[in-house]
């Protein structure tokens, strides 16, 4: 059992610190690297919140489509020799798949693009 | 830059400009060039035909070079061909191929001002002349840079001129980058997949700049001062620049103004038109633009990879791969655009 609080709101109190008594502080060469920190630490907090590293959903509608150890790669040969090509079977399926899947993994990185969409 | 470097590349630069004397004061490193460096310098001539004081920038490899951009000696010839062909460039002085001077190679060139920070100049109206201006300034560079037609002998090193059409080289090469890496990545096999399907005929082979986008041209408020960063330049199809600075990575949160986040398409095409005597295809410029989305794509998983790998520990580095997502969108929505024109 680990102490608490733990590692999410650890992150947050360390992202407001940096926010709000570091960064106005740093020289102007240093700015950018102050941001970049930031912005690491918020993509950290949102991977911890989402929990596993796909969701089970996810993970279950690729396993339906792609067998064996390494499904992503299984779906990317198919992809690539024409098998989801528009008409084919599964199609529709895999494009939406991957749709939803580009949408889960900009929620963890770079959600405010998820928006402009 | 160290005291006994400084003081070679004077003793260096004396020989070539058969001066008395060269002092080289005022060194300054410029942002931006992960891959290079770039200092300002200020020079100071005795004697013969250079006498008097310059404002010049060094131009070097940083440690942590890419395997697949052009060393020096070749991007100051490339930035020399762009010269006569009327592109707007920082003036190419003189190439040092001595490695016994600064530990490798080098060149200097004239001094530029203005902005190349994309936001910037994304979010201004009046840089470059104002949005409408400088699209049609970027169509005519571009047109100028495109008339330049290998083979050439002074840029022999690009190869002679390829028998496969550029669609075909430009997917085979991302696929190839995509089987080198770990992790495999079905939404740019998708991607790649629409593209292959719809790829265009064989266009005109041209020199391409092949990094043509807001942030590596700088601007001043009259118009653009110099193109910039041509290490990754090479024989392909004029879609291909046109469809990098028009995809929608490149726009910096100005998703409106196609060009480069900067202005709209059509005077940026008039102009170019105007210059180059050639049209440009509306529909081969958003199949490049998709296959632009793809190859930053690839480009950020390596550098991610870079960083994964110990080989240059970093955190922009790292924080690049977290680009990979919002292309991997951007790539999901434009098939599906393209799927129904």
């Amino acid at each position: 059992m680990n102490e608490q609080p733990g590692g999410a709101e650890l992150l947050a109190a360390a992202r407001e610190a940096v926010q709000k008594e570091i960064l106005p502080f740093l020289p102007a060469e240093s700015r950018v690297q102050g941001l970049m920190v930031l912005r690491a630490i918020a993509i950290v907090e949102r991977e911890l919140q989402a929990g596993a590293d796909l969701s089970d959903a996810l993970h279950a509608r690729l396993c339906a489509v792609a067998s064996g150890a390494d499904p992503l790669r299984q779906l990317s040969l198919d992809i690539r020799a024409g098998r989801y090509d528009p008409g084919m079977e599964g199609a529709a399926t895999v494009g939406a798949l991957l749709m939803d899947l580009a949408r889960a993994r900009c929620a963890i990185s770079n959600p405010k693009a998820l928006r402009e969409h | 830059m160290d005291e006994a470097a400084i003081s070679r590349i004077a003793a260096w630069l004396c020989c070539v400009l058969a001066a008395r004397a060269v002092r080289l004061s005022d060194w300054c490193r410029l942002t931006g060039g992960a891959i290079q460096q770039n200092w300002a310098v200020s020079v100071a001539v005795e004697g013969g035909d250079w006498a008097g004081e310059h404002a010049w920038v060094l131009r070097r490899d940083s440690a942590g070079k890419l395997d697949v951009s052009r060393p020096r000696a070749e991007e100051f010839a490339l930035l020399k061909a762009a010269a006569q062909a009327g592109v707007t460039v920082p003036r190419p002085l003189f190439l040092c191929a001595d490695d016994s001077v600064i530990g490798g190679p080098f060149f200097l060139m004239a001094r530029i001002e203005g902005v190349t920070q994309a936001h910037r100049i994304v979010r201004s109206e009046t840089l470059g002349g104002g949005r409408t201006p400088l699209a049609a300034a970027l169509g005519r560079e571009l047109a100028r840079l495109h008339s330049i037609r290998p083979p050439r002998d002074d840029l022999a090193f690009l190869g002679g001129v390829p028998t496969a059409p550029a669609a075909d080289r430009a997917i085979a090469s991302l696929r190839a980058a995509l089987d080198r890496q770990p992790t495999a990545r079905p939404i740019l096999e998708w991607g790649l997949r629409h593209l292959e399907r719809r790829a265009p005929p064989p266009g005109d082979v041209v020199l391409c700049h092949n990094d043509f986008r807001t942030g590596n041209f700088m601007v001043d408020e009259a118009g653009i001062s110099g193109v910039l960063d041509w290490e990754f330049a090479a024989c392909g199809d004029p879609h291909e620049d046109i469809g990098w600075l028009c995809a929608p990575c490149w726009r910096f949160g100005n998703d409106a103004m196609t060009v480069g986040g900067i202005g709209p398409f059509a005077p940026f095409a008039a102009a170019y038109e105007a210059e180059a005597g050639r049209r440009i295809d509306p529909a081969q410029v958003a199949w490049w633009a998709l296959l632009a989305t793809i190859r930053w794509a690839v480009i950020a998983t390596s550098q991610a990879q870079r960083h994964l790998s110990g080989a240059e520990a970093s955190l922009e580095l790292a924080l690049t791969g977290h680009v990979v997502p919002e292309l991997e969108l951007d790539v999901m929505r434009m098939v599906r655009e393209q799927a129904y024109e």
